[in-house]
């Protein structure tokens, strides 16, 4: 494969040279939004009348290298949620144009956008992508009206949702760690908040958010199952704007504005929940006459900030980045005592990006980028005498985390209207402590520092793709990333091929194909799948072999001009090698003995492979005064581990069948929208109990047979396979009702009413046995008793921007 | 809120009041204050019928071969009140063990509830593959076990005494006896073992009664460590035993000379090193049995799922070869 990709490259290097003898000139420039000057990522650009294209890269750049014309060309540029720009050019020398797109604010219906995109949407070879727009996603129906990303992509086909309310992704029978999340190129390491009920990407900072769950372009690497990527907005050059909104659990507030008018932005946007400020005054008065007084709470914020400046078409620098952290708390004082407890994890990222244009075909970006993922246990408390005098201290912190230095570039080349060649090189330091342990005071005589020694790896990759249409009807993606990965004691060279392919057929429809192999070679370590803070990232190591991944697709797309809608359908299979998980009985924090002997982390994992295999299908409309998309997804996920369901296969808990979800938003009038959203999945895959017996061990319980013939059984429990059987199905039905209202100087609001689980499913989260008496009788049952955590919950937000 | 067992249903039950239509609305949501607990049908719980369990457990250095014969109970199963604590032994069971050319019918022995038969019955050799069969007429179930074939010595031991320092973990400063041995693993060979030591103690509690000391005292065995390895990654290394302990002023205790009573006086006998090459099977049920306890109740660890190599039941039926090391620090005459 590897040659053929190889082969593939030379000849589309060829191919300019071969058509050497034809004059060319090349249309580039930026694209912008008219009101804010924020570039735009993603526009189509097409000739009308003509089989070329392209898109607008991340950072708005377009480039066109045409033949020669003697009559004028017409380029169309445009953009969902904008208006469609249309102008003539005669291509007689190279050209810079820039455009300028006005969102549009028309609520009847767009008819037009199958055709003004000129199928350039669906005849691009990327398939299995995912796009929302920020637009659409601020009109879905949301938990507790928050807006989350996550939460709307997990209603896209493909990919699924774990456990009740919680946002991690489960993309294609891969895991929430096996998707690269990626915040302005900054790779985010644990994307929740509360627990998993909340992500921590702030939809009013968000430009664009983009999901990749298979034909991955050679220019992403690292995760097995999906790329995610976020770019925050850079902040209006214009003038000063903001938004915000107050929720039944956040507030947030995002200001933005030009600092040199035309150069220089700034973007700063915040949030916070406020259960604990609001519970504080309750909790004071109900203590108010206990000698000891408790405080206990939970908060979590985040911040976005960014600022770019722009040195003119050739050079722009921005510098972004995100902090964000969760805290539970309990502080307890009284006369004799004060102790403070505490759980605490959060993210910070960190990105310096350099945009450079050599030429008017040969752009790049340069980054260097920070991240860190923090968790945190700490307990600390004093005992006081009579006199006030501290009589006894002790402190517990345990700690893991995670810390990442990288340096990347990125080049965009656009030597012809057949090509579009990226290539560039990103290198990685990682730094891991899984656990450190710390244990100090009067109480302990046996103070405990335990660090599980810091792992320092290298992580890097060389990648370069060529977008190549080779004939009006076929364009190809062929790429190659070689991926590099060093332990202080092995090194792990993994070439990755990437080809995808699209094939314009009759009728605006088109055959995509693709091909992926994929390395992981950080993992996390995870009981739950409940986007705990205590899920544990950890390296490859001499011990603990990559991830590795390969996946073929195959579906059709076509866009159905009249009404504005596109369709997908597409099959998959993936194949997962050397994937982790721990052992049966393992947990992230196993202590060992009297002296807290910390057991190896990787003494508690197990590695195994996976399968995944199905289809999808999704009928979606972006926009217009109806919008919204219907998806079902069929799928099938095994696992096969040596040391798990004694090397039987089985399905992981996030297997499931089948999946549905609709999304409707209908714009009633500029004033109104509603919208609701329901969604359909079959159950997890749960390992449950089928019976119990008396469990013998060699020592026959008490050492039987030395001090006579007695025996003691331990309960045991019969499992039968593992996850064999299936929870109920989940489903439920969200509605919401927008109020939007224009005022003075600017000043819109919003009102939102929604509700969530509107008929109030009772879907489960988890599952206990408990035994019943029947009736009056003297018989006695087990049931299994499901328990739900979220019944129908309305929820009201009030938002606003100026 | 509803009882736990009313049935999962209904929707929002609306507000009487109309004043404010969104209001009402709201109100009404927040007024389902059903409960969040509901009972899964009987209908979707897997059908499951009880089977036959057997443990058994063979060595050359057995004194006694013994099966053990118990039913497993259906989790989801009508039981009678009285059954709770019922004993699920099967008494009628045939239970025969097999060799190269000698079968053995064990005898269920009431009083210890097991089937047994003296060692002289069957040989047990080391290397050599054995059958169990278990019938109770209805159900029948088979096993079998490779004895390994190499008795593994213990190459060197380490005993000391350590003064510890209470920690945070719990217990108080004491002096404790320290344990630790090594052994080679047979190269060339995937090989598993049980660790463990033992010390045989006497503790003597004296009291005041009557104006007289008297006193009580217990001899018994107590586990200081044991533990199951295998040699995967390690082959032929020497192996370590982890490190087993035995306090050596007892439980919470006034130890002599303290004046004060009653006070407590222990006694250590001798020091049992124990070293078992087990058979993979042997290892695969302990080890699953150690996961499954450390799972137990634990919601936030997956559930450990117990191996058997019982053909159509459930337990296990494995072998070890066992070599044992005595310390003698006191000798009863």
């Amino acid at each position: 494969m590897a040659r053929f990709v190889a082969c593939l490259f030379l000849l589309s290097g060829l191919m300019p040279c071969l058509a050497r003898g034809q004059t060319k000139f090349t249309i580039s420039g930026f694209i912008r939004e008219k009101d804010t000057r924020e570039l735009l990522p993603g526009v189509t650009v097409y000739v009308e009348g003509t089989p070329f294209g392209t898109a607008a890269n991340s950072y708005g750049f377009y480039s066109l290298t045409l033949p020669a014309a003697t009559d004028t060309v017409t380029l169309t540029v445009s953009y969902i949620g904008f208006e469609p720009v249309r102008q003539p050019f005669r291509l007689n020398r190279d050209i810079a144009a820039d455009f300028w797109l006005t969102p549009s604010a028309r609520l009847d219906e767009v008819t037009v956008s199958g055709k003004k995109a000129g199928g350039q949407q669906v005849f691009a070879p990327q398939m299995s992508k995912v796009e929302v727009p920020i637009a659409q996603l601020r009109k879905i129906p949301a938990f507790l009206g928050e807006k989350d990303v996550l939460r709307v992509l997990q209603l896209m086909p493909g990919v699924q949702k774990g456990s009740e309310g919680q946002t991690g992704l489960y993309v294609r029978g891969g895991g929430p760690d096996q998707n690269l999340v990626i915040l302005d190129d900054a790779v985010v390491y644990n994307a929740s908040h509360l627990f998993g009920f909340f992500s921590i990407f702030n939809s009013d900072a968000l430009k664009s958010v983009e999901l990749t769950k298979g034909g991955f372009p050679a220019r992403y690497g690292g995760r097995l199952s999906s790329v995610l990527e976020m770019n925050m907005k850079e902040g209006s050059k214009e003038k000063l704007k903001g938004e915000g909104g107050i929720g039944l659990v956040a507030s947030r507030l995002t200001l933005e504005g030009p600092l040199a008018k035309g150069r220089t932005s700034f973007l700063v946007s915040g949030r916070r929940t406020y259960i604990d400020l609001l519970a504080r005054p309750l909790i004071a008065h109900a203590q108010r006459n206990d000698e000891s007084k408790v405080t206990p709470g939970y908060y979590f914020y985040d911040l976005n900030a960014k600022v770019n400046y722009d040195f003119g078409d050739r050079n722009k620098l921005y510098l972004s980045g995100y902090f964000g952290r969760d805290r539970f708390y309990a502080n307890e004082k009284s006369s004799g005592s004060a102790m403070n407890a505490g759980l605490a994890w959060g993210n910070a990222t960190g990105t310096l990006r350099w945009n450079h244009l050599y030429n008017q075909r040969l752009f790049s970006n340069t980054s260097f980028i920070f991240s860190r993922f923090n968790f945190r246990v700490d307990s600390d408390s004093e005992e006081f005498d009579s006199q006030g005098a501290s009589t006894d201290k002790y402190s517990l912190i345990y700690d893991s985390n995670i810390r990442d230095w990288t340096l990347k570039t990125d080049f965009d080349y656009f030597p012809s209207p057949q090509h579009e060649v990226k290539f560039g090189l990103i290198a990685t330091l990682h730094k891991f402590v899984p656990s450190a342990l710390t244990v100090k005071g009067d109480l302990s005589d046996d103070p405990i520092d335990f660090t599980a020694r810091p792992v320092n790896s290298v992580e890097s990759a060389l990648y370069a793709e060529d977008n190549w249409q080779p004939f009006d009807r076929l364009k190809i993606n062929a790429g190659l990333r070689l991926a590099y990965f060093r332990t202080p004691s092995k090194h792990y060279f993994r070439p990755e091929p990437r080809w995808s392919s699209a094939l314009r057929l009759p009728g605006d429809l088109s055959f995509k194909t693709s091909y992926a192999e994929m390395n992981q070679f950080v993992h996390m370590l995870s009981n739950t799948g409940l986007g705990l803070p205590t899920d544990l990232w950890v390296p490859t190591t001499d011990l603990v072999a990559p991830q590795h991944s390969r996946q073929v697709a195959a579906g059709f797309a076509r866009e159905l001009e009249r009404t504005g809608l596109t369709l997908s359908l597409e099959g998959y299979y993936k194949y997962m090698n050397h994937i982790i998980s721990y052992k049966e009985g393992a947990s992230f924090l196993s202590i060992d003995g009297e002296n807290a002997r910390e057991l190896n982390w990787e003494d508690n994992i197990t590695s195994g492979k996976g399968w995944s295999y199905g289809a999808e299908l999704l009928l979606q409309k972006k926009e217009g005064r109806f919008s919204g998309w219907i998806g079902y997804t069929l799928s099938w996920t095994n696992w096969k581990f040596p040391e798990l369901n004694n090397g039987r296969m089985f399905h992981p808990r996030y297997d499931r069948r089948h999946d549905i979800s609709v999304v409707g938003i209908y714009e009633i009038s500029r004033k109104i929208t509603l919208s609701a959203v329901w969604v359909y999945g079959t159950g997890n895959a749960l390992t449950v109990p089928l019976s119990t017996y008396d469990g013998v061990t060699d020592d026959l319980g008490k050492f039987g047979y030395r001090g006579g013939v007695e025996w003691f059984g331990y309960r045991a429990r019969e499992y039968g396979e593992k996850n064999s059987f299936r929870a109920e199905p989940y489903h439920r039905f969200d509605l919401s009702v927008q109020f939007h209202k224009k005022k003075k100087g600017g000043f819109e609001r919003t009102w939102e009413i929604g509700a969530y689980n509107l008929y109030n499913r009772k879907n489960p989260f988890f599952y206990n046995i408990t035994r019943e008496r029947i009736g009056q009788t003297d018989q006695y049952q087990n049931v299994l008793k499901r328990y739900s955590i979220f019944p129908v919950i309305p929820s009201v937000s009030y938002n606003f921007k100026f | 809120m509803n009882s736990v067992n009313k049935p999962v249903a209904g929707g929002p039950a609306a507000s009487g009041k109309r004043v404010l239509p969104v209001l009402a609305f709201l109100a009404g949501l927040f007024s389902s204050c059903e409960s969040l607990v509901g009972t899964v049908p009987r209908s979707r719980l897997p059908e499951v019928e009880s089977r036959l369990v057997v443990h058994s457990y063979i060595s050359p250095q057995d004194t006694v071969l013994y099966v053990i014969v118990t039913e497993s109970v259906p989790v989801f199963g009508i039981e009678k009140a009285e059954n709770q604590e019922r004993d699920n032994v099967v008494r009628n069971a045939r239970v025969t063990l097999s060799g190269d050319t000698r079968s053995v019918e064990l005898q269920f022995d009431p009083v210890s509830r097991l089937y047994s038969a003296p060692a002289s019955a069957l040989a047990i050799l080391p290397g050599h593959t054995y059958e169990l069969r278990v019938s109770d007429g209805q159900r029948a179930v088979t096993a079998k076990t490779t004895v390994p074939g190499q008795a593994v010595e213990i190459a060197s031991y380490r005993m000391d005494t350590l003064y510890i320092r209470g920690s945070i973990f719990g217990g108080s400063a004491d002096t404790v006896l320290s344990v630790k041995f090594s052994w080679k693993d047979p190269a060339g060979a995937r090989n598993y073992f049980r660790a463990r030591s033992f010390a045989n103690v006497s503790d003597r509690m004296e009291q005041i009664e009557r104006n007289r000391v008297v006193y009580q005292e217990q001899t018994y065995m107590q586990e200081l460590g044991s533990e199951l390895q295998s040699d995967n990654n390690r082959d032929g290394k020497m192996l370590d035993s982890n490190e087993g302990r035995l306090s050596l002023r007892g439980f919470e205790s006034s130890p002599p000379p303290s004046p004060v009573y009653p006070r407590f006086y222990r006694k250590l006998n001798y020091v049992d090193m124990e070293l078992l090459h087990v058979s993979e099977p042997y290892f695969a049920y302990h080890r699953s049995v150690e996961a499954a306890g450390e799972a137990e109740d634990n919601p936030f660890i997956e559930p450990g799922i117990h191996y058997s190599n019982i053909e159509g039941g459930l337990g296990t039926f494995s072998s070890y070869h066992k070599f044992v090391l005595r310390f003698y620090f006191h000798r009863e005459r």
